[in-house]
């Protein structure tokens, strides 16, 4: 009597997990064991909170809070203006020098960031420009840019380009701004010397001047 | 009198004749002798105007499908090669259109010949004309990545043959029973009485109990290995969003959206304020038109007929449905994957490149973790930071044997476990 209950309930059992298991939609996470472990009281990120008005658990940091290693760059403002005041003035600060480590994160950063639109040539022939998706890339050779307008538009936008200060700390924004300086330098056929000029600081252009000997060696 | 005349006229007589070529030429603007190349300007215009301008819809400057018609010949090409020289010459409409746009300045293009500029009007008044090719070769992308339920089809083909072939082997048999002078029966008639026979042959019975019983303790098995775990969860998502256009045909490399996976713990979800990087621009997708876009501008407040956000906009949050879920007890970190280990996206999240809709991939359960640890070797070329460290575990595992993640401690429960 026993053995053929048992034999009854693994059937019965084998049964429903057959047709709730592998019928089941992939729309559903379907069976979780002890959900506590899987979904805790404690917030994840970007789970929805209705305590707040808004409903989000991401919270905005207080009011005036500066993160860590934050570099100030509010005296410049957002529009015309402050591009032009970027292109006469701003400056790469010391601490970035356009060593060959700046330049390869630089490279690197490049590539994730800007080549899908301006190529990694930086001729403004990048994939989404040769599909026909965006338009109106320029090549830098045909612009007259510096680090400071470089670091304006990363973190303002220009035209269609959105800012980019959310995906990029202003210290990528460096470096990239480097690495688009050299691409210009290598569209337009000039001495990558030129460069060295951007920088405020005396030892960083001495150590540029040693990277680009080293370049042209190469 | 006639001396002042004389003066007067030597004078104005330039400012004069100009004033009436601009009136000539405006009065005969739509047909004026433009004659440039179509498609060379529309070269140009992709690479020197497209930024701010669009021939169909205002964008960060005016659209410029009708401009011909609204501004002389003369005036564009002036204002095209240097727009500030224009305005500063006191031009009033020049300054009109300065000011509406709240003096924000074009780009002067003094390398362009006046022949570029006629060639660039010339593409404003013929329009893209490709426009209609390039939506057919949309549709066809989308047509081949419905492949499932052409698989569906062939099934019910092949099911209907052979219940076509049954019911004909049964009428064949009924026709030499005919034949024969014996008694016919029907299909249904004939399964009862195997199944009759059958369930009263003990041998039978036996193979049917320990056939369904093998299949019932498999599904069974399997159906309780497969309790938490969540592979091939594809839940709906509020944007139809495709990751197969975006990061497989328009290869934009992941970290450009989840900027954070490089950085911190959490690979974001990406705000509304990186889409709207690109589709301040792109307002229509391949697929499904404006009607997914436009619900990223709902989200952000874009009032995409004036490219311009709506001020005063109340945003909201886009609800994307998570679908990677570790349980608070195990730690993971995505830097610590995608900067210090260099592991591709794909590894563990499978080719997201090519699945329009995002599904989850691995299992995330701990033997799966604990397999890629086994395996996977860790880079020690170029990583001058470990230097020391990688020269004691080539003292200890030999100088040609592979470092796996286990040999650095990657097995180790207080790594994942706290």
């Amino acid at each position: 009597m026993l053995r053929k209950n048992f034999f009854a309930v693994l059937f019965s059992l084998g049964a429903g997990i057959f047709f709730l298991s592998s019928c089941g939609d992939e729309r559903s996470t379907g069976w979780e064991y002890m959900p506590d472990m899987y979904r805790g009281p404690a917030l994840e990120a970007y789970q929805p909170y209705d305590n707040f008005e808004d409903s989000l658990s991401a919270r905005k940091p207080v009011e005036g809070t500066v993160p860590r290693g934050f570099m100030v760059y509010q005296s410049y403002a957002s529009d015309a203006s402050g591009y032009e005041a970027a292109k006469a003035n701003l400056k790469a600060p010391a601490t970035i020098k356009p060593d060959s480590l700046t330049l390869a994160e630089g490279a690197g950063l490049y590539k994730i960031y800007c080549g899908h639109c301006h190529g990694d040539k930086g001729d403004g022939q990048g994939i989404l420009m040769k599909r026909d998706k965006i338009a109106g890339i320029p090549s830098y050779a045909d612009r007259d840019i510096n680090m400071g307008t470089v670091f304006h538009v990363v973190t303002y936008g220009k035209g269609i380009m959105g800012s980019h200060a959310a995906q990029v700390t202003p210290e990528e924004r460096w470096k990239i701004a480097y690495h688009v300086l050299k691409l210009k330098a290598e569209l337009t056929g000039e001495d990558i010397a030129t460069e060295a000029t951007e920088v405020s600081d005396s030892n960083a252009t001495a150590e540029t001047e040693g990277v680009n000997e080293e370049q042209n060696q190469g | 009198m006639v001396l002042t005349m004389k003066h007067h006229l030597t004078k104005g007589f330039p400012k004069l004749l100009l004033s009436l070529l601009l009136v000539l030429s405006s009065l005969f603007a739509t047909a004026q002798e433009i004659s440039g190349d179509a498609a060379n300007g529309k070269k140009i215009f992709k690479t020197n105007c497209a930024a701010c301008h669009a021939l169909d819809r205002k964008l960060i400057g005016p659209a410029l499908s009708d401009v011909t018609e609204r501004r002389s010949t003369e005036w564009l090409v002036r204002w095209i090669i240097n727009n500030q020289e224009l305005r500063e010459s006191g031009d009033a409409d020049a300054i009109a259109i300065f000011e509406e746009y709240n003096g924000s300045v074009m780009t002067a293009f003094p390398n362009l010949s006046e022949s570029d500029v006629m060639d660039i009007l010339a593409y404003t008044i013929e329009g893209d004309k490709k426009a209609a090719p390039a939506d057919e070769t949309g549709g066809g992308e989308i047509a081949a990545s419905d492949e499932k339920g052409d698989n569906t089809v062939l099934l019910l083909i092949l099911g209907g043959i052979l219940l076509f072939l049954v019911i004909l082997l049964a009428r064949v048999k009924n026709t030499l029973k005919q034949v024969k002078g014996e008694p016919t029966s029907t299909i249904i008639e004939d399964t009862d009485r195997i199944t009759r026979a059958a369930l009263k042959n003990s041998r039978v019975l036996t193979l049917i109990t320990i056939v369904i019983s093998i299949v019932f303790l498999q599904q069974l098995y399997y159906g309780l290995m497969s309790v938490g775990i969540n592979d091939e969860y594809q839940p709906e998502q509020p944007i139809k969003f495709s990751h197969k256009l975006h990061a497989g045909e328009n290869q934009i490399d992941c970290n450009y959206c989840h900027y954070g996976a490089r950085k911190g713990k959490h690979s974001n979800i990406p705000s509304a304020g990186v889409c709207m990087n690109c589709h301040m621009y792109v307002q229509e997708g391949p697929k499904y038109g404006k009607e997914e876009i436009a619900k990223i501008y709902a989200a952000v407040g874009w009032d995409a007929e004036n490219s311009q956000y709506i001020e005063g906009y109340e945003q909201k949050p886009i609800k994307w449905v998570r679908i990677h879920n570790l349980p608070d007890l195990a730690y993971f970190n995505h830097s610590q994957h995608v900067t210090a280990g260099q592991i591709a996206c794909q590894e563990c999240h499978g080719p997201i490149e090519e699945m329009e809709e995002v599904y989850q991939y691995s299992p995330l359960t701990m033997g799966w973790c604990i397999n890629c640890h086994r395996e996977t070797q860790v880079k020690v070329e170029s990583n001058d930071y470990y230097t020391e460290m990688h020269e004691k575990l080539k003292e200890k595992y030999g100088a040609d044997a592979k470092i796996t993640v286990e040999m650095i401690g990657g097995l180790e429960c207080g790594k994942c476990h706290y």
